[in-house]
């Protein structure tokens, strides 16, 4: 997985707890390099489910509430770092109908060792579906799922503030 | 104090230590970074040096490419233009401006107006300089008017035809994107020529202009081979009808000339007719005169003349045969026939024909193995007259030495008969000809007689019996052999066979026949009455077929001879007459007397009641077996 979503996740566990729970959560996740990331590495998606469930046992927050939070700061951090790319689509919907097409696609050409999973939306009467599909286990359906990322699949696109 | 501050220090060295880890993190983040980095740095240097070296190859094979497509241009005959539809500005290709006789470095595009000034309407003859140009300003509207209907974009460079994808103008033919007009020539003595221009629209690369391509030709050469093709066409069609219309004078010639021909046969037949009559008379009283007590000079001129009488009898019946042949009339007549006596007699013939020349005739049966045959069914006329024909040319055409005549069974059912002569031979590519009608060879050496028909008849007798004739060459390449091969079916003969040496006729009681003769012409009548006086009947003459009735319903006769053609009461008539008079007088056998011999004019005599015919001129040997066929 890439570099940048350790780092980020680094960024953003110090800016919503603090730096001492996050050396607290390395060290108890005894990932190895001692959770030096680079955002332009490439890392296994184990390491990140390791320090997520580190952080939900010293938080006492269920995994998904994290990993939603994470994705949410994450998105702003998208906006920030690739402008470019983001600022192209004028709202979430066609914003989602780009990550398979285009996003991700623009991830391969920079990055050709990624694999990104693959995300397929569709415009449907009373919202969006989205089609999720990856090789890492993060949800029911993936080789060994991680029970604790797992929440139900929601029909409409939410916002969380 | 001192614990405050122990635990201040504690703290501060906790997040001292904290900041240690986080800096060799962030050490170690930036360390891998880097190495990422350089490793990324490589491989883009490598990929950029790739890059340009891509780049210089790919400069070089589209200049390849291009001096190809000028090339193929020029070599096609092919030039080619380009223009934006919106503003007018294009270019031509080398080949182009060559064709249209535009110099180098003269800006090019589609005109506005038709006026003023333009480089390639310039160029065009001032008669189609109007139509040129709204050929190209249709085009270019429709291209602009066709970028605005489109339902889906086109890719870059996807071929856009106006024509075909404009659902406005579905009706428009696809030549309207063809265009032929006539350029000036390069100078004032040089002719116009003709230029074809074919159009095509396409979108450039950033889908926003409409661009107009043109491929130009020169068709002159095209235009002018098919002008000559259509003028060689027309000739070639002229000259076809011609020959159609002299094929059918041909045939028409032709026609008519086969018409004269059947006409000739039919009026050689008819006059072979009526010579026929006459000739019974002569020959008949020549048959009689003979025993009237003559000296032997006289005996001798006798000879000659029967011989002479004998000749134009043959003749005549050739002409007819030759008719009958002709008009698929000839037919066969078969009766069992004693081999031994049937060669005996037609070879004896001609033996003493041969000996009386200095020859010698020289007969060898069964030289092929098989078994000869006693008795066969055949048409013995027929069969002589092969032999009669065969025969008579090897006398005729062989000054000294011999003949041979060689008879045999060649294989089961068929037997093969050869007449080999020593005489002047036939030069093999003159064989056919023989068979042909009136196809006697003239040479210098033989005065030949005879009408040539004989040949040709006995052809059509041997194919008549599904077999063939030939000739080849004699022994040693001397003289000629002549063959015939035939198939033959054997019978069992007539349980008695009395000899007709005898020539005398009885009847079943042992006494004389009484024969009534009908017939009108009066040295008929004295020539029947001799030869039935020599085969030892009483005669009774009369000269109509009313006669005749009366004679036989009065009478007791056991023959009638009827002639066929008589004044007040015909043959036919009168046959009919006596097969209806009252008892048993009716059943008396009738035979006809004609000088008709084609079948087809017997035939309403024998419908009569007939029994047979003899044909005239009478010939005593079938008058005797005519007569004995009547009597059991």
């Amino acid at each position: 997985m890439k570099g940048l979503v350790f780092s980020e996740m680094i960024a953003w566990a110090e800016s919503a707890y603090s730096p001492a729970l996050v050396d607290r959560m390395i060290v108890q996740s005894k990932v190895p390099n001692d959770g030096a990331y680079t955002s332009v590495g490439n890392y296994p998606h184990g390491e990140a489910l390791a320090m997520f469930g580190t952080l939900s046992e010293l938080t006492g927050t269920p995994v998904g509430d994290l990993a939603r939070a994470y994705g949410f700061w994450l998105a702003g951090r998208f906006t920030q770092l690739y402008p470019e790319m983001v600022n192209v689509y004028s709202d979430a919907e066609s914003l989602l109908g780009g990550v398979g097409s285009h996003i991700h696609e623009e991830v391969t050409k920079l990055y050709p060792e990624a694999r990104p999973p693959q995300v397929q939306a569709t415009k449907i009467p009373d919202g969006m579906q989205l089609e999720y599909a990856s090789h890492r286990p993060f949800c029911a359906g993936g080789a060994r799922p991680d029970r604790r990322f797992c929440r139900p699949v929601r029909r409409k696109p939410q916002c969380y503030p | 104090m001192t614990t405050q501050i122990a635990d201040e220090l504690q703290e501060m060295e906790a997040e001292l230590a904290l900041l240690r880890r986080r800096h060799a993190r962030s050490e170690s983040a930036r360390a891998q970074a880097e190495a990422l980095l350089e490793i990324k740095s490589r491989v883009l240097a490598q990929a950029n040096e790739e890059l340009k070296s891509n780049r210089e190859l790919l400069r070089i094979e589209l200049g390849q490419r291009t001096r190809q497509l000028l090339e193929a241009q020029r070599v096609a005959g092919f030039g080619t233009m380009i223009w934006d539809a919106e503003t007018f500005k294009g270019e031509l290709s080398p080949h182009c401006r060559q064709l249209l006789g535009i110099p180098e470095g003269v800006e090019i595009g589609g005109a506005r107006t038709i006026d003023g000034p333009h480089p390639i309407l310039d160029r065009v003859v001032p008669e189609e300089r109007q139509r040129v140009f709204d050929w190209s300003i249709n085009f270019t509207r429709r291209a602009l008017d066709m970028k605005r209907h489109l339902p889906v974009q086109p890719q870059a460079g996807e071929a856009t035809c106006a024509i075909e994808r404009c659902g406005t103008c579905g009706q428009i033919a696809d030549c309207d994107r063809m265009l032929e007009f006539r350029v000036k020539g390069d100078s004032d003595d040089q002719p116009n020529r003709m230029i074809r221009a074919l159009a095509e629209t396409s979108l450039d690369e950033n889908l926003d202009r409409v661009l107009v391509f043109i491929t130009v030709q020169d068709i002159t050469r095209e235009i002018e081979a098919a002008n000559e093709a259509d003028a060689l066409r027309h000739r070639d069609q002229r000259r076809m009808r011609e020959l159609e219309e002299l094929a059918q004078e041909l045939r028409t010639a032709r026609e008519a000339a086969d018409r004269a021909n059947a006409a000739k046969t039919r009026f050689l037949a008819m006059m072979s007719h009526d010579i026929r009559t006459p000739m019974n008379g002569v020959i008949g009283m020549l048959a009689l005169f003979e025993d009237t007590g003559l000296s032997d000079n006289q005996k001798e001129v006798l000879r000659h003349m029967r011989a002479s009488g004998d000749q134009l009898r043959v003749l005549l019946d050739d002409i007819i045969d030759l008719e009958q042949a002709e008009s698929g009339k000839l037919t066969l007549a078969t009766f069992p026939l004693e081999v031994e006596k049937f060669l005996e007699t037609s070879i004896g013939f001609w033996a003493r024909a041969a000996r009386d020349k200095g020859l010698t005739l020289e007969l060898h049966r069964g030289v092929y193995g098989l078994p000869q045959p006693k008795w066969i069914l055949a048409d013995r006329y027929r069969l002589r007259q092969i032999v009669d024909n065969l025969l008579s040319n090897a006398v005729k055409y062989t000054r000294r030495g011999e003949i041979q005549v060689r008879v045999g069974v060649i294989r089961e059912g068929w037997f093969r008969c050869e007449v080999i002569d020593s005489g002047i031979g036939i030069p093999p590519g003159r064989r056919a000809e023989l068979f042909a009608d009136f196809g006697q060879l003239h040479t210098a050496d033989v005065e030949a007689g005879g009408s040539g028909l004989g040949l040709a008849i006995c052809r059509r007798i041997v194919e008549l019996m599904d077999g063939q004739i030939g000739v080849e060459a004699g022994p040693g390449g001397i003289g000629s052999c002549f063959w015939v091969e035939m198939p033959f079916v054997e019978v069992d003969g007539p349980a008695r066979h009395e000899s007709a040496d005898k020539k005398v006729l009885r009847r079943p009681d042992g006494g004389r026949p009484r024969v009534l003769v009908a017939e009108d012409v009066e040295t008929n009548r004295i020539v029947a009455r001799g030869m039935l006086s020599k085969l030892g009947c009483d005669v009774e003459l009369v000269a109509d077929g009313a006669e005749a009735v009366a004679a036989v319903g009065a009478g007791s006769f056991d023959v009638v001879l009827m002639d066929m053609s008589m004044p007040v009461l015909d043959g036919v008539e009168a046959t009919r007459q006596i097969r209806s008079l009252q008892g048993p007088v009716n059943a008396i056998p009738i035979i006809a007397l004609t000088a008709y011999s084609r079948q087809e004019e017997l035939a309403p005599i024998l419908t009569a009641g007939a029994m047979g015919c003899v044909k005239k001129p009478i010939v005593l040997d079938e008058l005797y077996c005519a007569i004995k066929a009547l009597f059991p």
